[in-house]
């Protein structure tokens, strides 16, 4: 950290460049794992037994028309759909659309090219998990130090226990808990949904369940992670070196050990960001809050393939990119990595 | 030190919450009681697709009714099939092929466009233009009857050439044909390069009807909003903002129960209609309806091609059982798929009676397959008795499909030498009760194998279909049967409804007759039910529907397993809700209103 | 140990006894009283779920009888925590549920590690394409949500019959959590390799498998052992959404996880009839707690630079206090005699 202060003389592209040229490199890496992905992913959807076209079929609908009608209409949707041409040919229409296009394709679950409502589902899936994300991150780093610090002693073993509480409970369960509490109980906040359709709740109010339930469902790892990783830095020499050396011990903890100790943070908020959004396809659905977790799970009932493979690849996509995003963090909170990769 | 931080900022954080929410909620209440206050109807997610024609979520089905409500012709709360308050009058020739509405004057769609003679021929047209519906997803089964329709925009007058006339006609052709606006519609596909279908499609989440209610906003898997429309011809609706929205089944309860939410509609579940009742503030109303859960059983695979094998499948299906598993006390057991359509009930006012102790005369008639004892309790003995007695006498035959099954009761059936195996499948919300029903304790005491197979709804649907390349293993579908207000048999269960393994079938059991009656004699008995005439022929055709209702209790090309007993649980401030089995919310709330 | 050394009355024969890393380890989570507590909770929740399933299997007992007329009790001596919806005995069914939710962590547990530790190795210790293949897979597996996956492996496995559906969840779960475990254990190999015992092992020209089996893998099972705790209770959760979502057993086969669900179908009836959700609950609550007890316990066992002080030492702490309370009071008491003699001199 220090170097860059006593380097003053850099200009700013001098700094930025070297960023700039490693993620390019490790965007380009990123292809053929790309590729690779989205034949996982497309092999194994289309191996889920059974014909997407027939949850498409309505007893309603059909009841009206003669077999050789619903044939045809079954026919028709299905090449409508694309289901008519060989696996492989599909694999590589789907590619076709999805990267060069930009089409997702169409979805039997909501009758809508998936490109007119997949945005809507990411945004909001973002709105909770990052907020939700940052404050369980807020929390858990004064938390996380603190109980590093006071290792053993009384608070640590509360927030050992506490944390431990946190985990033990499904989070549908922990919503189910807090809705009892805060809305039934207390009446404070509305139940479920996104927004009051008479416009008397604010908006934000419906947030508040959804995040406390991420916040609380991240937390523990956070918190505990801080903590191992705070512990075994203040075992270090150069701490111990700090303190001989006569440093107050708050110095000694948030200058010194703490920013060593953020480097395996780092790759935690890699890890939790991808798994935030998968986890909540069960939360999304009790508090009915629209995200890509209930996005998958409407899509799962109804075998909605090009949903799935969409959703799928931008999971895929959103974990490779947090990974560049880590590698990216290490450069820039520990100098060795840095001077070892722009080189 | 870290402490005290870390707990002030939680106290902090959970504070300005909790104040926040209360300074909101008194404003709230304060802002609530100047304006009429709105219905909010909980729902399960919709489609979004309020035009008729797509979608497949019955969820949306009630904006529809809401938006536009009836076409040329509508049905009453007693299940009758009239004319709407579109039409001053209709004319009928008497080979009943020419149909002729003169419409009433001055009727508005909600935009503002007048609703003419030509608007109800552009509709029909842009139906019956299957190729242009079909690039867009959509289906439509009117070019089946129509033939053509002329406007007389001077006389507002429309007729209609139909092809071919049965006793489902007017429901069919006239009911819940939604009438589109013209102009609006021509002029937007025009100026976006569209077919007028390609338009619909693109705008189909944002309904322009004519009906009650016009439509405000949609939200996708949030809610619509709904308010009345001002120039309604009809009874203005004292309820004058309608709110339907999404919400999860896991809280619904306690959404209505707090208040967040004025109506939960069609709830069959004990455990949610018991605490509704026992709440002051919730009012019910209760309707049985026939229909319900159902078995399919494919009556030409393997065993189940012989009657005796499906009877006694039925004898050992504990239904009782299911319904105390499934519904708790609020569940009935019928002995035929439609034992009567619903308006026959009205028509005979036996509604009461349906499934209780004073069962109807015609649900004596007929077989049922729920060996009681005296309890009243479902005899397992007996009932496993009653089937090995009907397989045994199967197993004595010799003759075509009967040599393959042979053994006895005691040593267990055999058939094609193998011991006889019935493979039941359901998807996961038949999972629990059919894994309880069917328990081991309970198939140990059988003479036959029962295999018990969850599978995704896609999967057995195609399988019940026969719409699937697959190896066909099946013999019994759990699933559900919906409800028609004037039922043709037809349409589900003629022979020509069957198709090659492969394609999809609509005689879901693949029925073609039985022990009691041959191919030729059923196709002919639904083809004389069909072709009752339409407007005279009630008669003939309840004549005949009880035949038909007598074959399916005897040969079991489906087992009824429940009625739904409905229940609607809303506000107590809603009064004047009148609902039934053939009258459903969307129609009911128009005579409703606030105490 | 810098008490003890500090009470140190010179060094005896006692003191020379050397301790291997597993009797150190053993003797460090002896000391440590919240894993120990963690520990005994483990084994009683282990025990009785044993004894039930014992119980169960011995007696035949029919977990699909059902009984209206005694459907929804609160806990009485009869049912001691009541009955569920279907008039079952719900204490039976709780601890029947553990019996097949520790399986299922089990044996889950035990396919995730053994997948993760090979792979890990396999790619710490060779290094290069093998290293970057699987890395590749392990990137792969990890880049999708755990539901998603869970959710397309039980389609694609669907027409497994309900005895093995209890597998089939532990294959999902087993095959998709080893990644974390490989990425460690080959980062530890990684480091191992290079120092000094290893290049050893090269120069005497042991074989590969030997190197990996015998001397790297001991050396990593520390670690593998407290992330397998992790996984142990990740693995009992996991189970609960599946069940939740109906990916998991059917009934009648009760879990931790699908009774808990079951009882989260209806927010109404958490208030009503809780004690469907609040038996289970709890033991859930204690067994995570417990093994995340033990996990916490051996890794602080497991930290060579961890300190610890065992229970002989705290008794002789204790002893010290108290023998320096003793002195304190007995310097009080001479110095009031001294007072009081002094005063008396003066008097």
């Amino acid at each position: 950290m220090g170097s860059e202060e006593i380097k003053g003389s850099k200009t700013f592209v001098e700094i930025v460049l070297p960023y700039v040229v490693y993620i390019g490199k490790r965007i380009l890496s990123l292809i053929p794992v790309f590729l690779i992905i989205s034949v996982i992913i497309f092999a194994l959807i289309n191996m889920i037994p059974g014909d997407p076209v027939m949850s498409m079929v309505n007893p309603d609908v059909i009841s009206t028309m003669t077999p050789e009608q619903v044939s045809e209409y079954v026919e028709t949707m299905r090449s409508f759909l694309g289901y008519d041409k060989p696996i492989i040919q599909r694999y590589f229409i789907w590619m076709r659309d999805t990267v060069f296009r930009g089409q997702f394709g169409y979805s039997i679950r909501f009758n809508k090219p998936v490109n007119e409502i997949i945005g809507g589902y990411i945004g909001r899936s973002f709105k909770v998990n990052i907020f939700g994300f940052v404050i369980a991150f807020m929390i858990s780093i004064p938390i996380g130090i603190a109980a590093a610090v006071k290792k053993n002693k009384l608070f640590d073993k509360v927030v050992t226990v506490l944390t431990i509480v946190g985990i033990s409970l499904p989070s549908f369960f922990l919503a189910l808990i807090l809705i009892m509490i805060f809305v039934i109980l207390l009446g404070l906040l509305p139940f479920s949904g996104m927004s009051d359709p008479r416009g008397v709740i604010p908006d934000w109010h419906y947030l508040v369940l959804p995040v406390t339930v991420i916040v609380i469902s991240s937390l523990v790892g956070l918190v505990r992670y801080i903590r191992a990783s705070m512990i075994e830095v203040l075992q270090a020499d150069y701490i111990r070196t700090a303190r001989a050396k006569g440093l107050k011990e708050k110095v000694v903890i948030y200058k010194h050990a703490f920013q060593n100790a953020l480097i395996p943070v780092v790759t935690l908020i890699g890890f939790t960001i991808p798994a935030l959004f998968g986890g909540s396809i069960v939360v999304e659905r009790i508090f009915a809050y629209p995200g890509m977790g209930y996005l998958l799970g409407q899509a799962y009932g109804f075998k909605d393939g090009a949903v799935l493979q969409t959703s799928l690849l931008f999971f895929g996509m959103l974990t490779l990119l947090s990974n560049i995003f880590i590698d990216v963090g290490y450069m820039i909170v520990d100098p060795r990595i840095r001077e070892g990769r722009t080189k | 030190m870290n402490k005290k931080i870390v707990l002030l900022l939680a106290v902090a954080l959970l504070m300005a919450v909790s104040v926040f929410a209360a300074a909101e909620k008194e404003g709230a209440a304060v802002g609530t009681a100047a304006v009429s206050r709105p219905l909010v109807v909980g729902s399960a997610d919709f489609t979004g697709d309020f035009y008729t024609g797509w979608g497949n979520s019955s969820y949306d089905v009630n904006i529809r009714t809401l938006v536009w409500g009836f076409g040329l012709m509508t049905n009453n709360s007693k299940g009758e099939v009239v004319d709407s308050i579109l039409v001053a009058n209709k004319t009928i020739s008497t080979d009943l092929t020419e149909w002729k509405f003169k419409l009433v004057d001055g009727f508005t769609f909600h935009n503002g466009e007048k609703l003419t003679a030509s608007d109800v021929k552009f509709t029909y047209d842009f139906y019956m233009n299957t190729e242009a519906l079909k690039a867009t997803g959509g289906t439509s089964s009117l070019h089946q009857y129509v033939d053509s329709v002329v406007a007389d925009e001077a006389t507002n007058t429309v007729t209609f050439k139909l092809k071919s006339v049965i006793y489902t006609t007017d429901s069919s052709v006239f009911m819940n044909v939604y009438i589109l606006p013209q102009e609006t519609i021509t002029k937007g596909a025009q100026a976006a390069g569209q077919t007028v279908q390609e338009y619909v499609k693109a705008n189909v989440s944002s309904p322009i009807g004519y009906g009650a209610y016009q439509f405000v906003e949609y939200r996708p898997s949030e809610y619509v909003k709904l308010v009345a429309f001002p120039e309604y011809k009809g009874k203005a609706p004292a309820i004058k903002e309608i709110i339907v929205r999404y919400v999860p089944s896991e809280t619904e309860l306690d959404q209505l129960l707090q208040g967040e939410v004025d109506l939960l509609f069609q709830q069959v579940e004990e455990a949610k209609i018991n605490p509704a009742k026992a709440d002051p503030n919730i009012a019910t109303n209760n309707y049985f309806r026939h229909g319900g859960g159902t078995i399919v059983l494919h009556t030409d695979y393997e065993a189940f091609a012989l009657t005796e094998v499906r009877q006694a499948f039925a004898y050992v299906l504990n239904r009782p059982k299911i319904i105390e598993l499934f519904l708790g006390e609020y569940g009935l057991a019928s002995q035929g798929p439609y034992s009567k359509n619903m308006w026959m009930m009205y028509d005979d006012n036996e509604m009461n009676m349906l499934g209780s102790a004073a069962d109807s005369k015609f649900e004596k008639s007929l077989i049922n397959y729920d060996i009681l004892d005296a309890q009243g309790k479902f005899d397992e003995a007996a009932n496993i008795a009653k089937a090995n007695q009907l397989l045994a006498a199967a197993a004595a035959k010799t003759t075509g499909a009967y040599a393959n099954l042979t053994g006895n009761a005691s040593s267990g059936f055999l058939w094609k030498g193998q011991p006889l195996e019935i493979k039941i499948t359901f998807t996961d919300f038949w999972s629990d009760t059919y894994n309880l029903i069917f328990n081991q304790a309970y198939l140990d005491k059988l003479s036959f194998k029962i295999t018990l197979q969850g599978l995704d709804w896609p999967i057995m649907y195609g399988h019940w279909m026969g719409d699937t390349q697959e190896q066909r293993q099946y013999h019994a579908f759990v699933g559900g049967m919906s409800y028609a207000l004037k039922s043709n048999p037809r349409e589900s269960y003629s022979t020509d409804k069957i198709l090659p393994w492969g394609q999809p079938s609509l005689n879901g059991p693949r029925f073609s007759g039985g022990g009691s009656i041959t191919a030729a004699q059923w196709d002919k008995l639904l083809v004389d039910i069909e072709s009752a005439h339409p407007v005279t022929g009630k008669n003939d055709y309840r004549r005949m529907f009880r035949e038909y209702v007598k074959v399916m209790n005897q040969e079991l090309p489906i087992i009824p397993v429940y009625s739904n007993n409905y229940f609607d649980l809303y506000s107590a401030d809603l009064v004047n809700f009148n609902t039934n089995a053939l009258w459903g919310w969307a129609q009911a709330i128009l005579d409703a209103n606030w105490k | 140990m810098s008490d003890t050394a500090s009470n140190a009355e010179g060094f005896s024969k006692k003191d020379e006894v050397i301790l291997s890393p597993f009797q150190l380890i053993f003797v460090k989570f002896k000391s440590n009283r919240l894993a120990m507590f963690g520990l005994i909770l483990f084994l009683t929740i282990v025990a009785l779920v044993s004894l039930t399933n014992l119980y169960t299997t011995v007696t035949n007992y029919d977990f699909a009888h059902t009984d209206a007329s005694i459907k929804n009790l609160p806990p009485s001596l009869q049912h001691p925590f009541g009955t569920d919806r279907f008039g079952r005995n719900n204490i039976i069914r709780v601890f029947q549920g553990g019996w097949i939710s520790l399986q299922v962590a089990f044996l889950s547990t035990f396919m995730a590690v053994s997948i993760g530790v090979l792979m890990g190795a396999i790619a710490g210790f060779f290094g290069g394409i093998i290293d970057n293949v699987i890395m590749r897979v392990v990137e792969v597996v990890s880049s999708f949500p755990f539901l998603a996956l869970a959710y397309i492996i039980a389609a694609v496995f669907r027409e497994t019959p309900a005895e093995q559906r209890l597998f089939l969840t532990v294959f999902i779960l087993g095959i998709l959590s080893w990644t974390g475990l490989a990425r460690l254990v080959r980062g530890q190999i990684m480091s191992l390799r290079e120092q000094e015992f290893m290049v050893a092992t090269r120069a005497l020209g042991i074989k590969k498998r030997n190197q990996i089996v015998k001397h790297l893998i001991p050396n990593v099972l520390a670690f593998v052992v407290v992330s397998g705790t992790l996984t142990f209770a990740g693995a009992i959760l996991s189970e609960a959404f599946l069940s939740f979502l109906n990916l998991s057993v059917t009934e009648p086969i009760p879990t931790w996880g699908a009774l808990l669900s079951r009882a989260a179908s209806n927010s109404t009836n958490m208030r009503t009839v809780w004690w469907q959700w609040v038996f289970p609950g709890f033991m859930l609550f204690l067994l995570i707690m417990s093994v995340n007890l033990i996990g916490e316990g051996l890794r602080d066992s497991i930290d060579p630079k961890a300190t610890y002080i065992t229970r002989a030492d705290r008794k002789n702490n204790k002893k010290r206090k108290i023998e320096e309370k003793k002195i304190a009071i007995q310097k009080a008491a001479t110095k009031k005699m001294e007072v009081a003699e002094s005063s008396k001199g003066r008097v």
